[in-house]
């Protein structure tokens, strides 16, 4: 549930960065298409934004998993 | 000297054929790119790893004109296009395509283009066949390739899997991938939500058209470029790499579950039909077998175990898939290359002059025809005539295994039904159409009267 949430939240600042930022500059052979790269880069920002999401709620259950284990230790001694 | 017909779109290099060896012309346009990945040893380490062709530095003697470097390449005996592939194939190709680029993105190089046409078969396994797709990264720019890898491979798997396998067939009007638009209308509500469809299909084809529209009514304003970097183009990478994952296929066949009965019953003359071509095999030592209608590939591994590159081709896509998944994923010992097509309509010549993508019949001729248990089927549910069948069997290969299966067969019996008219079918009829093209080297019936016929093309 947390995941789908974040997600959507994470389309809502996309589709507010494309009204923001409209264009990106690229050379190749091949048409890149204007869009494609347009969403690239609201798609890494989303990325970035959902890997460092990744990272915090992993810190989050170390943390409380050392919590309970401390707890559990307590408690037995 | 012949350039190849499909190496014309990318200005930095040229494929050429010279001799009957295949070579690339390097052009001014991608000596830098050639060069830098040379130096890093790109190559070395792509075509160690299995992803890339091998290559070697060929001389400058009869070249085009403006080449700089020239390489050669191994010829690739059979070149198959994304609509006669299977599904898992495509998927292959597509993974096949983000291995390079975890690959390379931390040596500070990327694919160019994401073109399933530059993947092919060679030596059992999937390979990227265009050396000069791999360039140099250009800084904190997007991935330029984006766009072409949801045309060939994002948007065909997904409406392949979500809506239907012989969508897959649409790459043939479309062979510079499906356009993303039309991917998104063909899939179901649902899936078209689902996040990693969502931002690489429905979202995709959103900002194509947001941005076409801009274009066309030049309003567009040019602003800094975003920083993309490495970490974010492996983000992206890995993103396509999960929701290409997440396609799966689950194919049925009838013909599967009438195998095992028509088998069952006729075991005796599964022993016969299997010798005979295990027999007429190991005295031709073929080195290309078509074979025409091969259902599971049970005949197309006997041809491969001789050390031929077999061309098994159906038109049922849960064949191709079954071949592709359990006879390919083994050990590649025996070579065998599922081609999805209905042989009453086999690929035509496509693209620019319509020559950049061949024909199947421009393809051969094989060294071998395998055509068994099929002519009845070209002649009671195409309505082929038996001497249209001879004539494109004499086209597309030297020598042929024919199985003639008598009007009172009860798989003959089973399409005759309910037919008033048809065109003629009998022994003599047959004999007579396969002998204006082919002269008859050996036969052998079977007890269920069934003919096997060895032919062989008549000069």
């Amino acid at each position: 549930m947390k995941k789908i949430s974040v997600f959507y939240l994470a389309v809502l600042y996309l589709s507010l960065s494309f009204i923001l930022f409209p264009s990106v500059n690229a050379h190749a052979y091949l048409d890149p298409g204007t869009g494609s790269m347009i969403l690239q880069t609201l798609l890494a920002s989303f990325m970035i934004i959902g890997t460092g999401i990744g990272i915090f709620r992993n810190k989050l259950k170390i943390f409380f998993k050392r919590l309970f284990n401390k707890e559990k230790k307590n408690n037995t001694l | 000297m012949n350039f190849e017909t499909a190496s014309f779109r990318d200005p930095s290099g040229q494929i050429f054929l010279r001799d009957d060896k295949v070579f690339r012309s390097i052009y001014s346009d991608g000596v830098e790119d050639f060069e830098a990945a040379r130096q890093n040893n790109i190559y070395e380490e792509s075509i160690q790893k299995g992803f890339l062709i091998e290559h070697t530095e060929a001389g400058l003697a009869s070249v085009p004109e403006g080449t700089i470097y020239c390489i050669e390449h191994p010829c690739i005996p059979m070149i198959t296009y994304p609509w006669e592939w299977s599904f898992s194939m495509l998927k292959d190709a597509a993974l096949l395509h983000l291995d390079m680029m975890d690959f390379l993105i931390p040596k500070g190089f990327w694919l160019r283009d994401a073109n399933a046409f530059n993947v092919q078969y060679h030596n059992g396994k999937l390979i990227l066949i265009d050396t000069l797709s791999i360039g140099r990264r250009t800084k904190n720019s997007p991935w330029v390739a984006y766009n072409q890898f949801c045309c060939h491979f994002l948007a065909p798997l997904a409406v392949a899997a979500y809506s239907d396998i012989r969508t897959l067939g649409l790459w043939r009007s479309n062979i510079n991938g499906f356009p993303l638009d039309l991917a998104v209308r063909l899939l179901p509500m649902l899936r078209k939500y689902s996040p990693g469809l969502l931002m690489h299909l429905t979202m995709h084809a959103h900002f194509q058209k947001k941005s076409q529209k801009k274009q066309n009514l030049k309003t567009k304003k040019t602003t800094q470029p975003h920083k993309f970097n490495d970490m974010a183009l492996s983000g992206l990478i890995r993103s396509l790499r999960k929701t290409i994952s997440k396609l799966k296929i689950n194919l049925k066949s009838e013909i599967w579950s009438e195998y095992d009965s028509i088998r069952t019953y006729k075991s005796d003359d599964v022993i016969l039909k299997t010798d005979f071509v295990k027999k007429t095999i190991s005295q031709l030592q073929p080195e290309m077998v078509w074979d025409l209608g091969g259902n599971t590939g049970e005949f197309s591994m006997i041809a491969a175990k001789s050390g031929a590159l077999v061309v098994s081709i159906d038109g049922d896509p849960a064949c191709t898939e079954f071949i592709y998944k359990k006879r390919c994923s083994k050990k590649n010992e025996e070579r065998i290359l599922p081609v999805t097509m209905d042989l009453a309509n086999p690929s035509p010549s496509l693209g620019w002059e319509s020559e950049e993508r061949k024909s199947l019949t421009q393809r051969g001729p094989a060294d071998l025809i395998l055509a068994l248990a099929l002519i009845h089927h070209l002649v009671f549910s195409s309505n082929v005539p038996l001497n249209r069948i001879a004539k494109w069997f004499a086209a597309v290969g030297k020598y042929c295994i024919v199985e003639f299966m008598p009007l009172d067969d009860p798989m003959v019996r089973t399409l005759t039904e309910n037919r008033t008219e048809r065109h003629p079918y009998s022994l003599e009829e047959f004999k007579s159409a396969f002998g204006t093209f082919f002269t008859v080297l050996e036969s052998q019936q079977l007890n269920n009267n069934r003919i096997l016929f060895f032919f062989q093309r008549k000069n």
